[in-house]
């Protein structure tokens, strides 16, 4: 069943930007419309004209402003409020402002384009993406009632609904990456998001390219990497649903259309 | 390489930073007293000292023994995972200025996930430059961009704190007459604004909000007092930078861009660790398949590239080799050894 939103996180350098880009390009090819979106991080645009995905930006403060201006009906005192030198720095220094509103456009988007397009998000490391989750959570927690509790209360209702979001969470086949990525998935069970594939990225062992007629004649260094990889994720083996091995390709692009090639199990 | 009172590892996710940060601190316990500090949310810090969930927060000792072995010469490392609530707490002088920041909202957003680490973490800082316990504190910054992020918490928090704006927000009542005098808010204003914000929130939250930036206005000097010393660290006399690049996955433009949003803080004190070098094993194999030849220079081809990248930026270049250990503490040992090699090399 495909779904409305792909959103990876992980630890920092699992490789998650090359796997979103790939899970995009592999979507695009099968026929679908996708969006690639990295919140307010800008797309990397080379890449994805080369690849003919469709991307967009965020920008925080327009993202706030087009919520406002719906709620308050007026253009003009949504654009007046966020200029306000004292809105601006309360803004600053209260970064979950910010994981609040783009979650939210993010999630107002998806809605409306439903059955439209399929949005690919590539988020923050692990600690920065249960920042943004958790977000919405802890200001409906400030909230008592109103309009905007009745917005994060309908954000919820649609992260939690079979078939909108799947959020995929790539590993390194080692035991702190694997160890950050069980801990992340616990974390998103506890805000009601389950549906979360583990996997391993980068994988030496899996690498066709090192289990070869040849392989017998590793050097020292890579069968010890190999080995520890095996010795890594002993414990965790059924947690981890996918393989994608160390790709050897040489340039950044090649590697997405390889991990497009080897995406359909993560759809 | 001169040691300083501040010595920052940065650079882009799953590098390494937490573990040669670690390395670094267990290199310089040998002789001082030294404090390592992770400041990124996701605490890898813990499983790399095999610290207790419950450290969170506060400063642990941590035995040289749990590296280098039992029967090994002890000393001691403290070890901090920052805890936003945890610090707020720390940096009143009295517990009684702790209750007001008794407050829905503070409470909710200084969580472990409530985005305000950054923010904290200058203060926290700050306070222990204060303290002056330690000869040296080794920071794991947050990834990537978030760096930025920390670098700029005391500039925008002593913007939030800047009277005149508070003042200016106040003054805008002025401006929008008509709307009858209420309860007066932030020194007797701000009327306009709140009224809006309402409509969105509801009135409660436009209560807990001020009450939240009241609690933090009545004890803004002592925000000022521990940011004061936070900002001491962009000085060369005080701190040694190291950007922490992999050598098997360069992130070439990931790097230039983090660079040129450092740029500012960025001194002559800088250092570029290349870590994970797998090229002087890499040299040494000679494969005989087409295979395992494409295995060889495209490793070896993404080593060159991120050796050569970045040229001018850096004081030195520190390559530090793939350790092929399983255990984390172990890493870091083997990887503690090599600062003196590291520093030696400098001259000392």
């Amino acid at each position: 069943m495909p779904r409305q939103i792909y959103a990876l996180t992980g630890k920092g350098g699992v490789g998650k930007s090359s796997l979103a880009l790939g899970l995009a390009h592999r979507l695009a090819l099968e026929g679908k419309k996708v969006l690639y979106n990295a919140l307010d991080r800008p797309a990397p645009e080379d890449v994805c004209r080369q690849l003919g995905i469709d991307f967009f930006n965020l920008n925080v403060r327009e993202s706030t402003q087009r919520y406002l201006a719906r709620k308050l009906k007026t253009q003009t005192v949504a654009s007046w409020l966020l200029k306000i030198p004292f809105v601006e720095a309360l803004f600053d220094i209260t970064p979950s402002l910010a994981s609040l509103v783009l979650m939210g456009d993010i999630v107002h988007r998806a809605e409306e384009g439903k059955g439209e397009f399929h949005l690919v998000l590539d988020l923050p490391a692990t600690g920065h993406a249960l920042s943004l989750f958790e977000a919405s959570h802890h200001f409906r927690s400030i909230l008592e009632s109103g309009s905007l509790a009745d917005d994060i209360d309908s954000i919820h209702i649609l992260l939690r609904r079979s078939g909108f979001m799947k959020v995929i969470i790539p590993s390194l086949p080692t035991a702190l990456s694997a160890q950050e990525s069980l801990e992340l998935r616990e974390s998103l069970k506890k805000i009601h998001l389950i549906d979360i594939d583990l996997l391993i990225n980068n994988s030496y062992r899996a690498s066709s390219h090192l289990q070869g007629p040849g392989n017998r004649s590793l050097p020292d260094f890579l069968k010890k990497k190999i080995a520890l990889e095996e010795e890594a994720l002993r414990n965790w083996e059924g947690e981890f649903t996918h393989t994608v091995p160390h790709l050897f390709e040489n340039n950044s692009l090649d590697i997405i259309k390889s991990i497009a090639t080897r995406a359909a199990p993560l759809l | 390489m001169r040691e300083k009172p501040l010595e920052i590892f940065c650079g882009t996710g799953g590098v390494g930073k937490t573990t040669l940060a670690v390395s670094r601190a267990l290199s310089l316990a040998r002789h001082k007293r030294i404090l390592v500090v992770t400041i990124d949310p996701a605490k890898r810090l813990k499983q790399v000292l095999n610290l207790e969930e419950s450290a969170v927060g506060n400063i642990c000792r941590v035995s040289s023994k749990n590296f280098y072995g039992e029967n090994t010469k002890e000393f001691f490392l403290d070890a901090l995972v920052l805890d936003p609530a945890t610090t707020l707490r720390k940096i009143c002088p009295v517990p009684e200025v702790f209750q007001d920041f008794n407050n829905k909202i503070v409470k909710t957003l200084t969580r472990p996930y409530g985005g305000m680490n950054e923010m904290m973490a200058a203060m926290e800082i700050g306070y222990q430059l204060k303290r002056k316990e330690y000869d040296s504190i080794v920071l794991d910054t947050p990834p990537g961009s978030h760096v930025v992020d920390f670098l700029q918490a005391s500039e925008k928090i002593g913007r939030f704190l800047d009277l005149r704006l508070i003042r200016t927000f106040a003054s805008l009542q002025e401006k929008a007459p008509g709307l009858g005098m209420v309860k007066s808010l932030f020194l007797g204003g701000a009327r306009k604004p709140l009224d809006y914000l309402g409509k969105v929130t509801g009135p409660r939250f436009v209560e807990a909000l001020t009450s939240a930036i009241g609690g933090i206005y009545k004890n803004r000097d002592i925000f000022m007092d521990v940011l004061n010393l936070e900002k001491n660290f962009k000085e060369k006399a005080w701190s040694n930078w190291f950007l922490v690049v992999s050598a098997e996955q360069g992130k070439i433009r990931e790097n230039r861009q983090l660079l040129k949003n450092m740029a500012p803080v960025l001194h002559e004190d800088s250092y570029l660790v290349v870590n994970k070098s797998l090229a002087p094993s890499l040299e040494k194999w000679h494969p005989t398949t087409d295979p395992l030849l494409l295995v060889k220079s495209s490793l070896l081809q993404e080593e060159k590239t991120v050796q050569k990248a970045f040229p001018g930026h850096f004081k030195g270049r520190i390559p530090f080799p793939d350790i092929l250990e399983s255990s984390p503490r172990k890493q870091v040992a083997s990887l503690g050894e090599l600062w003196y090699d590291a520093s030696g090399s400098e001259g000392g």
